[in-house]
């Protein structure tokens, strides 16, 4: 007898009916292939967790690459947002947690800035982030985040936080006064900047 | 964000914009040259723009000579330098340090043009990211010929000070500068690098104008569904193959029957 092919989710579902550890990605168009190196610890996730993880990408445009890179994991997506509108985006999704791939390849570590770590700490959202500058230069892991050394360790990672959300909520506290105090307009965020004018 | 549209928007009036450098009140006057509102915008331009210049404190001012819209490849290969005529002279004048957003345009031709009309004035070059070592998998190394590369080089060589991303950039270039040197493909080099700082402020940054129109979630499945067996066409291959090997049997002189059928 054929087999029957799986049924195609057509509608949307809405975030008020779910109650799950939600795990952002962000896709800058740039990073595929960095994201395409921690998907089987993704699916792993999610076959291990089933709808108590969720993962949602961000930047998500229909194209050869994100396909690739995505293949075998149910998301959320959503599309590009200008600036304008990223950080209201992302406080919409109610993030647990915002994990960070990057291979661990010369252009990467040259050229990561922390945008993505100021502003999930911003909203109380912890970051899980590779343990290699700029991130390991300010992440103290478990303390204002997180940091994996290797692919498994990430797992177990995903595995921890999601097991554990309280700790998890406790760390994205703990980032929001780490960005706000070192980040944060103030006399002397102002001063080191102006400063840096040499 | 509503303070950064009321900036994009004020910045579109030449009297705010003449406003800005009307006087010289600061020990450092910074002016910020045609950044895009983007995220590297955002925290090159923008965010040090208000810190530096709206904070009450008496030490810097800045300007900002326009606020556009994301156009990444276009801000690379055809950078549009709002920095013409009576009112960038005045601009010009009045900055101790001009920044240039990052692009492989080349710069060096405005460079000189700046310091001819403010010898004081310090060029300042934003380095968004190692452009000697994109990966092949990354959509800038088809932007990124060996002509950009060039380019790109020479404009930060010329400045006088080159913010980059991280310290690990800035071992990198201070290498590679070294190796360019020693090749004796440029003179010597006489720029500060330096990290860029960062800054963030939640009430600029969370103050949004428009609620509606942001992007929804939407689930979507990557899920590679199992081939469908077309048991149609299997049946008329099977009867295809059927009416065959009688013919075939006939051919080599056996008539075919149910049982010495194979």
């Amino acid at each position: 007898m054929a087999e029957k092919a799986p049924r195609k989710i057509a509608r949307k579902k809405t975030l008020q009916n779910i109650d799950s550890f939600k795990l952002g990605i962000v896709a800058n168009g740039y990073n595929w292939a960095d994201i395409a190196e921690i998907l089987p610890q993704l699916v792993a996730a999610k076959a291990a967790h089933g709808n108590k993880v969720i993962f949602y990408i961000f930047g998500y445009v229909d194209s050869e690459e994100s396909a690739v890179a995505l293949e075998g994991l149910e998301c959320y997506v959503v599309k590009p947002v200008s600036i304008i509108h990223w950080l209201k985006c992302l406080e919409q999704c109610k993030l647990n947690g915002m994990i960070i791939p990057m291979r661990k390849i010369l252009f990467n570590a040259t050229s990561e800035n922390l945008n993505k770590f100021l502003e999930s700490g911003l909203l109380g959202v912890p970051v899980i982030a590779p343990q290699m500058p700029p991130y390991s230069d300010v992440i103290v892991d478990q303390n204002n985040g997180f940091l994996y050394s290797s692919l498994d360790h990430l797992g177990k990672v995903i595995d921890l936080v999601v097991t554990d959300p309280v700790l998890c909520a406790n760390i994205g506290l703990n980032a929001t006064a780490y960005v706000t105090k070192e980040f944060g307009h103030s006399e002397a965020t102002q001063k080191f900047y102006y400063e840096a004018f040499i | 964000m509503k303070l950064v549209l009321d900036l994009e928007k004020a910045l579109k009036s030449e009297g705010f914009r003449l406003d800005q450098t009307e006087y010289l009140v600061a020990k450092k006057n910074i002016l910020y040259v045609s950044p895009q509102l983007s995220a590297r915008g955002l925290y090159q331009s923008v965010m040090p723009f208000f810190l530096l210049g709206y904070m009450g404190l008496r030490n810097s001012a800045t300007a900002m000579t326009s606020l556009s819209r994301y156009n990444y490849t276009g801000q690379l290969v055809e950078y549009d330098i709002n920095l013409v005529g009576d009112e960038a002279m005045q601009h010009i004048s009045w900055a101790d340090y001009i920044v240039f957003p990052f692009t492989a345009c080349d710069l060096v031709p405005l460079y000189g043009l700046v310091r001819k009309l403010n010898p004081k004035t310090k060029i300042v070059f934003m380095i968004d990211f190692n452009f000697y070592e994109i990966p092949a998998d990354n959509p800038l190394s088809t932007v990124f010929t060996k002509e950009l590369i060039s380019t790109a080089t020479n404009n930060y060589w010329q400045s006088d000070l080159i913010f980059v991303n991280n310290a690990l950039m800035v071992e990198y270039l201070t290498k590679k500068i070294k190796q360019l040197v020693d090749r004796r493909t440029y003179t010597e080099f006489n720029a500060w690098i330096q990290p860029l700082p960062f800054v963030i402020n939640r009430d600029i940054m969370t103050e949004n104008f428009d609620v509606d129109s942001i992007e929804q979630p939407e689930y979507k499945s990557f899920i590679v569904p199992s081939k469908k067996i077309d048991n149609k066409k299997i049946a008329s291959v099977i009867a295809a193959s059927e009416k065959e090997a009688p013919e075939k049997q006939e051919k080599n002189g056996r008539k075919s029957t149910a049982k010495n059928r194979t």
